[in-house]
């Protein structure tokens, strides 16, 4: 009796031993010996094209320039809300409680003279507000294309800022907080920047237990994925190869802001987004990108928000704003 | 010898169900159990609508028409105060934007184990939705609309897709914007380790001119709880008998307060599409400027206290 038992017990074992060994190996659909495919022929969303920002969430503090120390929803520490109410509105324009205008040009230069008052329309935007952890906030369009094969770029016409998201086919990335930066010619760690370094991967569907990035990669029928992980084992189409996301990790970031009213955030943060596509009732497509924002030095806890870009069919609507880098002296433009 | 032949086609028959078994489990699970467990909403956007709600007034940043906002115009803050309304539910299009935590269920049909249906139930104003995964009837179109609506769902991916419809007309936002009872909602759940976003696709032919999209994030909580919604209504303001807190159209001087004191333009207060597209920052500065908050609560004080209110300018052109 206990022998059969015994028996039972070693048939189940290894069961789950061959199941565990065809998942690893990725079972008969296992992908073919030979070089990664590129990001770009992997890709399983598609996201390059024109988008614009469709700012029906937090309107008064994106579209505007809020007030001077309005952080609300904003995780601000003590010396995040220090640095965020030295923030100081006639330098950029805004609105000031008499009705008149504020500067925009910095201390004691001419006030820019724009119809505006009583409310908070900027003249001036600075280019810390379109730093990596703001700019998908601000109300912008962005342009997407493949730079090359591996590196997809997203470029903003208002603050006229370029964000690079290299993927290093088969070499995926299993720990976020891995450092990422990209190391200078010559040698040695690159600058920080406003736009930071950014590494990107495709996350097919995926267990929830699989590690952080790269959950799934059995390649679709058109040869999906390949960037290592587990298979494609969710719903009633994970194994067609249908969906996906866009992950994007960036860190090597330059101090800048959440919001364009000096909310600041520091050159420890680093960044997780993830991008997807969906589509609304009426035909429109259009992404989401889902932000944290991780901050040790001015934020108690990770600030998470997401943004909605709707497609345009062409470049028709592109409008170039630049942003600029003011002063007490003066504002110039980036 | 009978027993031991009995136990052994037994052990053999378990070992052929448990090897069966072991090599479907990865596909049976699916995406099965990717969301369940507790949510809790993030706080980090649109502040106003998870704590005190917008001021009447303030519709920015949502693509209204305008009879919504004749609609909205009319509405009272006062009326969450009447007995009958205080434990009004909200509505499945605003629940999951408002303050609280979010449990996420499934139920499995008992003979094949597949996904029957995926329930939430959102806190504190109760929202119990049942999502149907399984062909599901569809209630007749002379069936009553409910808070919840109906709604079925199907996997994508490790994207949870919902179509949502038969929703009792209920508020874009809790200052009044009315939505229509032709009112669908489509909605797409990522989940992204311990983050969940719930992208809100809100239709409503008579009262948005284009659909709302709104995407809200979520915390899972590793030990979550959500209690029961014990609402009693109490007689909390003292009002005569039948009467009905609203403002007469055109009548109502309460709405430039709010968005006077938020430094929003007037004009954008007022909402419509095409103050959500990035180049209403160029349209903003040719509007006027805002009166000074110290006139407009001078005004709206001798109303008040004349007992009576103001006719407003609405300069918004019709949509």
């Amino acid at each position: 009796m206990k022998l059969f038992i015994a028996l039972g017990f070693a048939a189940l074992a290894g069961a789950l031993i061959v199941s565990e060994a065809v998942r690893a190996q990725g079972g008969p659909s296992a992908p073919p010996a030979g070089p990664p495919p590129s990001a770009q022929k992997a890709a399983p969303i598609d996201l390059t094209g024109y988008w614009a920002a469709v700012v029906s969430e937090d309107w008064r503090w994106r579209m505007m320039t809020p007030a001077k120390g309005d952080y609300a929803s904003v995780p601000l520490n003590v010396a995040g809300r220090r640095i965020a109410d030295e923030f100081d509105p006639a330098l950029y324009g805004g609105a000031t409680d008499n009705g008149s205008l504020g500067g925009g040009a910095g201390e004691g230069q001419p006030v820019e003279i724009v119809p505006i008052g009583r409310y908070q329309v900027s003249g001036i935007i600075d280019c810390r507000a379109y730093g990596a952890a703001g700019i998908m906030r601000m109300p912008t369009r962005v342009h997407i294309s493949w730079q090359d094969p591996n590196t997809l770029k997203l470029d903003t016409d208002w603050g006229q800022q370029t964000r690079e998201f290299h993927f290093v086919p088969g070499r995926p990335l299993m720990n976020p907080l891995q450092p990422t930066a990209m190391p200078a010619e010559g040698g040695g760690r690159a600058a920080a920047s406003l736009q930071g370094n950014s590494v990107a991967a495709w996350e097919l569907p995926y267990r929830v237990d699989a590690p952080f990035f790269q959950r799934g990669n059995r390649p679709g029928p058109a040869g999906r994925g390949g960037l290592g992980g587990l298979a494609a084992q969710i719903g009633n189409v994970g194994d067609t190869g249908e969906g996906g996301d866009l992950a994007v990790f960036t860190s090597n970031l330059a101090p800048g802001w959440l919001r364009r009213n000096g909310v600041p955030y520091g050159e420890r943060t680093r960044l997780i987004e993830h991008f997807q596509i969906f589509q609304d009732p009426s035909g429109a497509s259009w992404f989401d990108v889902t932000t944290q924002v991780i901050d040790p030095e001015y934020l108690t806890g990770p600030f998470l928000t997401s943004s909605d870009f709707q497609k345009e069919p062409d470049g028709s609507k592109w409008a170039p704003h630049p942003c600029k880098q003011v002063t007490k002296t003066g504002a110039t433009a980036q | 010898m009978d027993i031991c032949n009995n136990a052994a086609r037994f052990s053999r028959l378990t070992g052929g169900v448990l090897v069966v078994a072991a090599f479907l489990a990865p596909h049976l699970a699916g995406a099965q159990g990717f969301l369940d467990g507790y949510w809790a909403l993030s706080g980090n956007e649109d502040q106003t609508e998870y704590g005190p709600g917008a001021d009447e007034g303030d519709y920015t940043g949502l693509p209204i028409t305008r009879a919504a906002l004749d609609s909205a115009h009319t509405w009272s803050s006062e009326l969450i105060s009447v007995p009958q309304m205080q434990c009004e539910p909200y509505g499945v299009t605003y629940g999951q934007r408002a303050v609280g935590i979010m449990r996420i269920w499934e139920d499995h049909d008992p003979y094949t184990q597949q996904q029957s249906q995926i329930e939430t139930w959102v806190t504190p104003q109760p929202e119990h939705r049942h999502i149907w995964m399984m062909p599901h009837p569809h209630p007749p179109a002379w069936a009553p609309t409910t808070w919840d609506g109906y709604s079925t769902g199907k996997w994508v991916g490790n994207v949870l897709y919902v179509h949502t419809d038969m929703i009792k007309p209920y508020y874009v936002t809790r200052n009044g914007l009315p939505l229509d009872d032709r009112t669908t909602m489509d909605e797409r759940f990522f989940r992204y380790g311990d983050v969940l976003t719930d992208i809100m696709i809100i239709s409503d032919p008579a009262y948005l001119s284009r659909p709302l999209v709104e995407s809200k994030e979520f915390n899972r909580l590793p030990q979550g709880a959500s209690g029961p919604y014990p609402c009693r209504p109490n007689d909390e303001v003292p009002r005569p008998e039948g009467l009905l807190p609203m403002h007469l159209p055109g009548q109502n001087s309460l709405l430039q307060w709010g968005p006077v004191r938020a430094g929003e333009p007037l004009r954008a207060a007022q909402g419509g599409a095409d103050t959500l597209f990035p180049e209403y920052q160029e349209s903003m500065k040719t509007l006027p400027p805002n009166p000074k908050l110290a006139d407009v609560e001078k005004a709206e004080k001798a109303v008040v206290s004349a007992g009576g209110q103001t006719s407003k300018s609405d300069s918004r052109p019709l949509q």
